[in-house]
């Protein structure tokens, strides 16, 4: 039987931002770059979280309503409950890659990132964007991988003034890229993509949705043109957001 | 072995097709209510792979959010499911389905708290190009509807399967319980308030699975309708029962996942089968797995039409 819940102890929490936590728990979990677990509290809910790190299993977690609040409320010692992993992963070898990540959507690239960059003759670029200062996550993170990082802010409090997508239209026009792998807003991700398409490079993006059975794929309730989120995706080609 | 090939190419295929009413099976399998349910676009994709009708997910008269996660929790033989019928309503279902084009039969599925909204719901879903109406008498796992709110009587089938059957020309399936005793005066009290079809049927139970890490019921609404293999023999033995009781048309929906249980089920009694959970086992090409393995079956017991099957498990 699959979808087994998995109950680990939470090791240590790390503070990114005044919302954003990191979890790292004393167990591992074999995964993908771009997979996710579903994360139980009991009688309360149950959401999807992408794998920042599989060996000890690390969660970034940004607090936004009642279940991550919920979420992190929880200390050092304490239970989490998770099952998976679910998804599609992003597609990789070894060559010149660039990432793009809006607000917390920079999280689940971490994960791919550090697989890159464990192939021979490959490079990672990230680009982070965030509405300001205090939401930029993870910069420090891929700076210490061995990243290539820029990061932009809307109102220009950190790094360049404006969206991640004009940052990686300024990339474009210099250097060019194996893939591009996205993870954001949704317009943040079109743009990336549409961008990509002119450049004539191949993009992954990675989706966000509202799932109900979550990785199952019974429900129906994560369905984007006719594709589950949960179970085809989290991760689709790049196409899937060309009008 | 050329003259063998020329043998069987021109060897007709055994019959699948069937009816229910008015309604046209090209085969008899039908995507089971509540599962992809929620959009035509999967729907669509369901269509494509084969299936002979597919069931949209049921709409209550306004949105509802549905329970909390988690709404589904594998178990041995199957799934426990919750999900307290989260959809977006009567009005955004007919717009979502509305342009329903496919050449594959939509059934349209209602939830009502009383006979007064499911009257109301069955004047509105005609608006969608449907085939059929399903009326859900037997939801174990939400209140204010189904077996929580006593519709899975004889009386209470009777009295809103004729309200229903009051505002519509199109096939009337109700859809039961495997839950309940005496399952076939529930069946007949449906036939007398002139429904087409049985489906037998809903989810089994309630059950529950208690992670015992946490100590606690991993649904959140704690209990949850069991769904899959493991409540199979149940449903045939309902099927069964059924048969003996009404002259109508049943669907036989629970556990099935391969063809040689679709057989089984129409020994039973059933016209269609209703497929669901069998998705996470065998892919959306389930529908075409069954038939294949129904035609191999009836190629190799020299069947050449399903119909001839139906309640062959009875005895004469």
């Amino acid at each position: 039987m699959k979808n087994q819940y998995i109950t680990a102890r939470i090791r240590s929490i790390q503070k990114e931002t005044e919302h954003v936590k990191t979890f790292v728990l004393d167990t591992s979990l074999p995964s993908k770059p771009g997979q996710y677990v579903m994360v139980w509290i009991p009688q309360k809910n149950e959401k999807p979280f992408g794998i920042v790190s599989p060996d000890p299993l690390t969660l970034t977690i940004a607090q936004v309503g009642p279940f991550t609040k919920e979420i992190h409320s929880l200390k050092i010692g304490d239970l989490m409950t998770f099952r998976g992993p679910y998804g599609s992963s992003f597609h990789y070898d070894s060559g010149n890659y660039l990432l793009v990540g809006g607000g917390y959507g920079i999280v689940p690239l971490f994960f791919l990132a550090s697989r890159i960059l464990k192939k021979k003759k490959s490079t990672v670029t990230v680009v982070i964007g965030a509405k300001t200062k205090r939401d930029l996550v993870f910069l420090n993170r891929f700076k210490k991988l061995g990243c290539s990082t820029y990061a932009s802010t809307d109102d220009g409090t950190f790094g360049e003034k404006g969206f991640a997508g004009n940052m990686v239209k300024k990339l474009l026009e210099k250097k060019s890229f194996k893939k591009i792998y996205t993870c954001g807003p949704r317009p943040m991700m079109e743009q990336v993509v549409i961008l990509a398409e002119k450049y004539h490079i191949p993009s992954e993006v990675s989706m966000e949705s509202f799932f109900k059975c979550g990785g199952i794929g019974l429900c129906g309730e994560c369905s984007l043109k006719g594709y589950l989120v949960c179970k085809d995706g989290p991760v689709f080609d790049g196409s899937l957001l060309i009008p | 072995m050329n003259i063998r090939k020329k043998k069987s190419k021109h060897k007709k295929l055994p019959n699948l097709s069937t009816r229910i009413h008015s309604l046209i099976l090209p085969n008899p399998t039908i995507l089971a209510s509540g599962i992809l349910g929620l959009d035509s676009a999967s729907l669509q994709k369901v269509a494509r792979a084969g299936a002979g009708a597919v069931t949209m997910k049921s709409l209550t008269k306004d949105p509802r959010k549905g329970h909390n996660n988690p709404i589904l929790v594998e178990v041995e033989g199957g799934f426990l499911n919750a999900v307290g019928y989260a959809n977006k309503g009567m009005e955004k279902g007919i717009e979502e389905f509305q342009e329903w084009d496919n050449a594959v039969p939509l059934i349209g599925s209602i939830v009502g708290t009383d006979m007064d909204e499911f009257m109301l719901l069955a004047e509105k879903i005609q608006k969608i190009p449907i085939k059929a109406i399903e009326i859900v008498l037997s939801c174990p796992h939400t209140p204010g509807y189904g077996l929580l709110a006593g519709q899975g009587t004889p009386e209470a089938t009777e009295n809103i399967t004729k309200k229903v059957r009051k505002k519509t020309k199109l096939p009337v399936i109700v859809k039961l319980s495997p839950s309940i005793e005496r399952i076939g005066d529930v069946a007949k009290a449906a036939e007398a308030g002139g429904a087409d079809a049985i489906n037998m049927g809903n989810t089994l139970g309630p059950g529950m699975k208690i992670d015992i890490e946490r100590a606690s019921p991993i649904l959140h609404f704690k209990v949850g309708g069991m769904s899959g293999s493991a409540i199979k023999p149940i449903m045939i033995r309902a099927v069964y029962d059924i048969y003996k009781t009404v002259k109508i048309p049943i669907i036989a929906t629970g556990g099935i996942l391969t063809g040689y249980d679709a057989i089984e089920a129409v020994m039973a009694g059933a016209t269609a089968v209703g497929v669901g959970t069998g998705i996470y086992y065998r892919g959306v090409t389930i529908f075409k797995k069954i038939q294949q393995e129904m035609v191999e079956w009836m190629e190799s017991h020299n069947v050449s039409d399903i119909n001839t099957l139906r309640g062959k498990a009875h005895p004469v």
